[in-house]
């Protein structure tokens, strides 16, 4: 049975994001990592058939103890990376809150984003969605983009 | 020969050549002269004409210039104009060609050629005194120049920095301001005013030169204006464009003749460094026939590049040969003796007091303090010979010596010289040593090796000349060892190891390199190392290579400038990673890049970082003390030391949490301090501030998960007063048959869960007196959970989220871009947007300054009233006055009924009943936060969201309706709208339910440091400079939330308070008997007290005498200074409290006693009801 890994740190997000799979994928499985770390643990453990990534990522699962160490603003790029490092190829779509990603000199539109993880990891990054709670299009361009990769 | 000799003798022959030359002109035709003089637009004809002609007939267009003014309008520039008659608005002549524009600059300079020798000779005189700092006498120089050559940039650019060094900065400023007084504002008050900025003391020149390319790149002018001014400013153009060298004369042609001729000299300097160059050509064919007429050592080093004639050397000074032969021989006294000797005479010898820094360094003389340029040259270069500093501020210093007294000579030899401490290659930049070597007149005998190969013959020939009996001119001009017996074996060494490389004898450069590496000299063997990596790499031995540069970089951080790091960093790709995984110099050289350089191979050193690790067995670095022996050594305590840091550990999939990484630091501490004694105070220093971060972060994060809390402690002793009689009567009910409980529950539950149909009757609350009573305590204990003004969740509620900490949080990254106004007080007015409204003011449109700034402050408005619209009506406990508030705990008919099935089945104690109660409560309030989660998403973001889009839309408009643009501000909007966005996920953290930790204490200083991060994490460039005291008996709390609560709100009153970011703030702990008292004072800025912020704090006073059991209104007014709720959290024990704040001789105070009762949990909490205030109740730190 398929796997979808989602790999978000934003519970309400996540549980939207397993709501969207379990509706348009019943058929898969869905697989969860909240962290950076946990979701590079999961896809070496496993082989997901699709990836759906949240683009700013805390390093560790936060736990009572401790909030989940730094938050990457482009965790999602180093998620890429590391995929990239241990040879691992899967189908990766990016999904972030955010139309400007990072701060200060690294700060980078979501549409140069997209361009510049096309460029760097292809065969990889399916591509990015722009998600928002409000707004409903988000379902449509993610199913377009998973489609092709989860019957 | 002497220089004065030779300037006397060049000047008669200059004087001769000219009215030969003169009288063999050709003269313009009479059609053109006609043309000319009856020309209504004589300017506009002169440019047409200078494009037209035939070159050999521009000298005699220059003579027919109208030498009296149009309308009172020069047609160009005349020598002499002073000041108050200077032009910067002669119109440009059209653009034409470089090589045309160079036959122009020639006849012009032929016209003026002795003048023109004058001045060259004058500045000269200037640069020496200024080397030597007769300020005085330079002063008389440049008055001497100006009346003789008028007024020109040149001059008034080295005028602003001899001001500036000889009597600071006003003066130099006074200058510069006179020079605009009474002037349009045109190019010289610009230039005047970049130049008074580079030339302060506390200018940057690395960041004057970034900033101003970013500053010009908006100014909506011409290009070629603007590639001008950034020549002018910062001395670079783009030279690889023939039209910029073209833009540049056709500029200053028009200013005045002496920085028409310096920009002249100057762009053929730095085409001379490419003799390939199609400008150089152009130049260096005119430029020998110039240096016939006009006595310039530049032009002559010029026309040597060009025609190889050795002649055209004698204009310049001869090298020291005594002070190179001593060099060669090694006898350093000497060289230091007659370099002293040389420099008195020739101040801007570079390379004598070049040659005289290596000989003072290997002695370890030190240097003779004097003042002037060159007593700051001899500092600069001591400083990068030895590289003993290790700050940037040499470099910067050269930098500095570059930029603001670039019209002098020797700035381009001093660039040449430090490039050879600077750059990782042993092969000297050829570029920079022809520019040095055309821009001064001074002759280094080691420019030979990188004149084009049509010179070098010639060149030794001249060196031979002129140095009979010296072995330098041998030396230099000759690819073999000279068969000289006292040459200084380092410097034979070296000459070998040249000579090996260019017989392509890499074997024996290589034995030759490592030779000199045992020198004891560390300047010889940073050389020795440089050659031995140059070498490894150029035969791609890339595993030598690296371990070589690391080696030499961890054993002489200060040789890192002079090492290949960047090129070994780009030989280690994954594959070269991959086979040299277990070398511990690959993340080694990855690390140094990565801290010296840039973040480009940062992911690569995480990975080497790891496969070093995975390569010898381990995961952890820890697991490396095995193998202690076999990797003992300076790169393996380098690697651990620096690169085995969180920062690098984190990419590691071996650690699960933040935590496990610091534990693991604290672990590599350990490991060095045994491995490396010599730095154990460093280790131990370390694993201290570890360890004292460890506690800081569980402290705040303890807080962070705190803001939804409910002080179960105090509801259990309040249940316990209140609710365990009825209880009782409750349970005798029960026994006697009166149940709430009816049967058949166990199916109704499985019903409700199943989604299958539930009997009526469990759906309504049963109606009989014992069913009331447990209703009613229920719904006591509940209410009191949410209502409590001590301990209930609207309290917290109120302290930890309303006031302050929403708005701080959600305010933050707007004013970081500058884009919130702040409000004056409560209700007051929002003030104006100063940041962006100057920003747009060189606009000079004051209704889109004014617009702007009502749109910002409506913005303002809006964004704070959506935050306190959220907070005021949202973040509430639902009642019929706030219908809104999101937390309410209804009570259904079927926990009821579920309850009183518990009650009666496991014959219930009391503390059970209030932990089950207390257990349904968070389970409800489990349901609210998800809620509250689902509001922030899909209500407040996009609330904020179309007011972000609101103001973005507007300001645009009004842009563009006046023809301009916004970049900036809307880039700043865009990045307050994300910052918002991810402030507000930060605000859903809030919004859980903290699973409970274990109980942890922790000492007065750490609470203080708490305390001080929460508000930091809000207002991050708050930092105020702590000193905190502790008297009495050592202790740790364990009641974290309360001291968390009270340093946030002391904290949050100093940041408003104190008037500036970094405070002095002092605070004293005493413990005596059964409190704690403890005392704040925090400097305050003057203006800042003033009388209503004095009225404001007796305002306070006031509402606390008179508040009694106020607390209610003082949760429900958000937005105070917080005071009136420390004085309740004050107030919650059971004992009196005091409090006393306010302003006092410049600073803030808050003075308060904390009864232990409230801080230190009894033991046993909740089942004794009552502390004491014994020390039994004390707890010591149970260590982690």
């Amino acid at each position: 049975m398929a796997e979808i890994l989602v790999i978000e740190d934003d519970d309400n997000k996540r549980e939207q994001l397993c709501l969207f799979i379990r509706r348009e994928f019943p058929q898969c499985v869905i697989q969860e990592a909240r962290s950076l770390h946990s979701g590079i643990l999961a896809v070496r453990h496993r082989a997901p058939a699709l990836v759906l990534l949240d683009m700013t990522l805390p390093n560790y699962d936060p736990s009572p103890d401790d909030a989940g160490g730094q938050t990457h603003s482009f965790g999602g790029r180093e998620f890429l990376k590391r995929l990239e490092r241990y040879e691992i190829k899967l189908p990766v779509i990016v999904v972030t809150q955010f139309t400007t990603i990072g701060t200060g000199p690294q700060a980078t539109s979501l549409d140069d984003l997209d361009r510049q993880l096309e460029v760097s990891f292809p065969g990889v990054y399916v591509g990015s969605v722009y998600y928002h709670a409000a707004i409903h299009s988000w379902k449509e361009k993610l199913l377009a983009l998973a489609r092709n990769f989860v019957q | 020969m002497r220089p004065r000799d030779k300037y006397t003798h060049l000047k008669a022959m200059s004087k001769e050549r000219r009215h030969k030359q003169a009288s063999s002109r050709a003269t313009l035709p009479l059609p053109a002269l006609n043309k000319l003089r009856g020309s209504r637009q004589p300017f506009q004809t002169l440019s047409e004409l200078r494009s037209s002609l035939p070159q050999t007939l521009l000298p005699a267009l220059v003579s027919a210039i109208p030498r009296f003014p149009q309308n009172g309008l020069t047609v160009v520039p005349r020598f002499g104009t002073p000041f108050d008659r200077f032009r910067d608005d002669i119109p440009l002549f059209n653009p034409t060609s470089i090589k045309r524009e160079i036959d122009w600059a020639v006849a012009m300079f032929q016209a003026h050629s002795m003048q023109i020798s004058e001045f060259v000779q004058a500045k000269k005189k200037l640069e020496d005194l200024l080397l030597v700092g007769d300020f005085n006498e330079a002063s008389s120089v440049i008055e001497r120049i100006e009346s003789t050559a008028g007024f020109s940039i040149c001059i008034m650019d080295l005028k602003i920095a001899h001001l500036q060094l000889s009597l600071g900065l006003e003066a130099q400023k006074t200058y510069s301001r006179s020079l605009a007084a009474g002037r349009k504002a045109g190019m010289v008050s610009m230039l005047s005013y970049f130049s008074s900025w580079r030339n302060e003391e506390t200018s940057d020149p690395r960041r004057f030169k970034k900033e101003i390319p970013e500053n010009t790149a908006k100014w909506n002018v011409r290009s070629a204006f603007r590639e001008y001014v950034l020549f002018r400013t910062t001395g670079e153009f783009d030279y690889a464009t023939e039209e910029n060298a073209s833009t540049l004369l056709r500029y200053d042609q028009s200013y005045s003749i002496v920085d028409f001729y310096e920009t002249f000299v100057c762009l053929a300097v730095l085409y001379s460094s490419d003799a390939k160059l199609a400008e150089f050509s152009h130049f260096a064919d005119r430029i020998s026939e110039l240096a016939d007429e006009i006595v310039d050592p530049r032009l002559a080093k010029i026309a040597f590049l060009k025609t190889a004639a050795p002649q055209r050397l004698d204009a310049c000074v001869n090298p020291d040969w005594a002070t190179e032969d001593a060099y060669l021989r090694g006898q350093l006294e000497s060289v230091i003796d007659s370099s002293l000797r040389r420099i008195e005479i020739y101040p801007g010898d570079l390379r004598t007091r070049h040659l005289a820094a290596i000989a003072r360094i290997k002695l370890g003389v030190p240097i003779t303090e004097g003042t002037g340029i060159g007593a700051l040259i001899d500092r600069t270069l001591s400083s990068i010979v030895s590289k003993v500093i290790e700050t940037d501020q040499p470099m910067i210093d050269t930098d500095r010596i570059a930029l603001n007294w670039r019209y002098l000579g020797h700035p381009a030899t001093l660039d040449a010289i430090v490039e050879r401490y600077a750059s990782s290659s042993p092969l000297a930049n050829t570029a920079l040593q022809l520019r040095a070597f055309c821009g001064d007149s001074f002759v280094d005998p080691e420019v030979m090796t990188q004149l084009p190969a049509t010179c070098r013959s010639a060149f030794g020939k001249w060196m031979n000349l002129n140095a009979a009996g010296a072995i330098a001119p041998k030396f230099y001009s000759s690819n073999t060892i000279p068969n000289e017996e006292t040459l200084a074996p380092a410097i034979q060494i070296e000459k070998g190891i040249q000579r090996a490389r260019i017989d392509g004898k890499l074997d024996e450069a290589l034995n030759l390199s490592y030779e000199l590496n045992h020198s004891q000299s560390v300047l010889d063997r940073r050389i020795a190392a440089r050659w031995i990596a140059h070498l490894r790499l150029s035969r791609q031995e890339i595993r030598e290579a690296v371990r070589s540069v690391a080696t030499a970089c961890v054993i002489d951080k200060n040789s890192m400038a002079m090492m290949p790091v960047a090129e070994c960093a780009a030989a280690l790709d994954a594959t070269a990673r991959r086979e040299l995984a277990s070398d511990v110099a690959t993340p080694i050289i990855l690390d140094i890049y990565t801290r010296n350089f840039d973040g480009r191979y940062e992911s690569e050193r995480n990975y080497a970082y790891e496969d070093f690790l995975l390569s010898h067995g381990a995961t952890k670095p820890s697991q490396l003390k095995e193998n202690f022996d076999a990797l003992f050594g300076v790169l393996f305590i380098y690697y651990l030391r620096y690169i085995c840091v969180p920062e690098v550990m984190q990419s590691s999939i071996a650690f699960g949490s933040q935590r496990e990484l610091e534990e693991e630091r604290l672990a590599v501490c350990a490991m060095l301090a045994e491995m490396d004694p010599a730095h154990l105070e460093v280790y131990e220093e370390e694993s201290r501030e570890v360890t004292r971060k460890l506690v800081v972060r569980r402290g705040v994060r303890e807080v962070e998960q705190s803001k939804i809390f409910v002080d179960t402690n105090a509801i259990r002793r309040w249940a316990e007063k209140n609710l365990r009689e009825k209880f009782a009567r409750y349970a005798a009910l029960v026994q006697v048959g009166f149940d709430v409980a009816a049967l058949g529950i166990e199916e109704a539950i499985i019903n409700l869960i199943s989604g299958a149909k539930v009997s009526e009757e469990y759906l309504h609350f049963p109606k009989d007196e014992t069913s009331e009573l447990l209703v009613g305590m229920v719904s006591a204990l509940m209410n009191e959970c949410l209502t409590s003004s001590e301990h209930g969740l609207d309290c917290y509620l109120s302290m930890r989220i309303r006031h302050g900490a929403l708005a701080g949080q959600l305010r933050a990254p707007l004013e970081k871009e500058h884009i919130i106004c702040q409000r004056e007080g409560p209700r007051g007015l929002y003030t104006s947007n100063e940041f962006w409204t100057a920003h747009y003011w060189h606009w000079n449109q004051s209704d889109f300054t004014t617009a702007l700034d009502a749109r910002l402050r409506k913005f303002s408005e809006e964004f704070d009233q959506s935050i306190e619209h959220f907070a005021a009506e949202y973040i509430q406990i639902r009642t019929s006055e706030k219908p809104l508030g999101m937390f309410d705990t209804p009570i259904s008919a079927l926990f009821i009924r579920i309850l009183a099935s518990n009650i009666s089945e496991r014959d219930m104690s009391f503390e059970d009943f209030v932990e089950l109660c207390l257990s349904i409560f968070w389970t409800l309030l489990g349901k609210c936060l998800i809620a509250i989660n689902n509001t922030i998403d899909e209500n407040i973001a996009p609330d904020l969201d179309r007011l972000f889009s609101g103001l973005r839309s507007d300001v645009r408009s009004m842009a563009r309706e006046r023809g301009k643009s916004i970049d900036e501000l809307d880039s700043a909007l865009v990045k307050s709208q994300t910052g918002t966005r991810q402030a507000l996920q930060q605000v859903k953290s809030w919004f859980i339910l903290a699973k409970p930790v274990g109980q942890h204490f922790f000492s007065f200083d750490e609470l203080i440091e708490i305390g001080l991060e929460c508000v930091r994490n809000i207002h991050p460039e708050f930092s105020p400079s702590l000193k905190t005291r502790y008297t009495g008996e050592i202790i740790y709390f364990d009641q974290l939330p309360i001291f968390s609560d009270i340093f946030f709100i002391v904290f949050d009153n100093i940041r408003k308070h104190s008037g500036e970011v970094s405070p002095n703030v002092r605070i004293a702990g005493i413990l005596e008997s059964d409190r704690l008292q403890i005392e704040i004072h925090s400097d305050v800025c003057q203006p800042q007290i003033q009388a209503e912020h004095i009225a404001r704090v007796e305002l306070i006073h006031e509402t606390i005498r008179q508040a009694q059991g106020g607390y209610l209104r003082a949760v429900r007014s958000e937005g105070g200074t917080g005071l009136i709720k420390l004085r309740n959290i004050l107030r919650r024990g059971s004992e009196p409290s005091h409090l006393d704040f306010g302003f006092s001789d410049n600073s803030f105070y808050v003075k308060m006693e904390v009864p232990l009762v409230l801080v230190l949990t009894p033991p046993e909490a909740g089942k004794e009801g009552k502390v004491g205030g014994n020390s039994g109740n004390r707890r010591r730190r149970q260590q982690t």
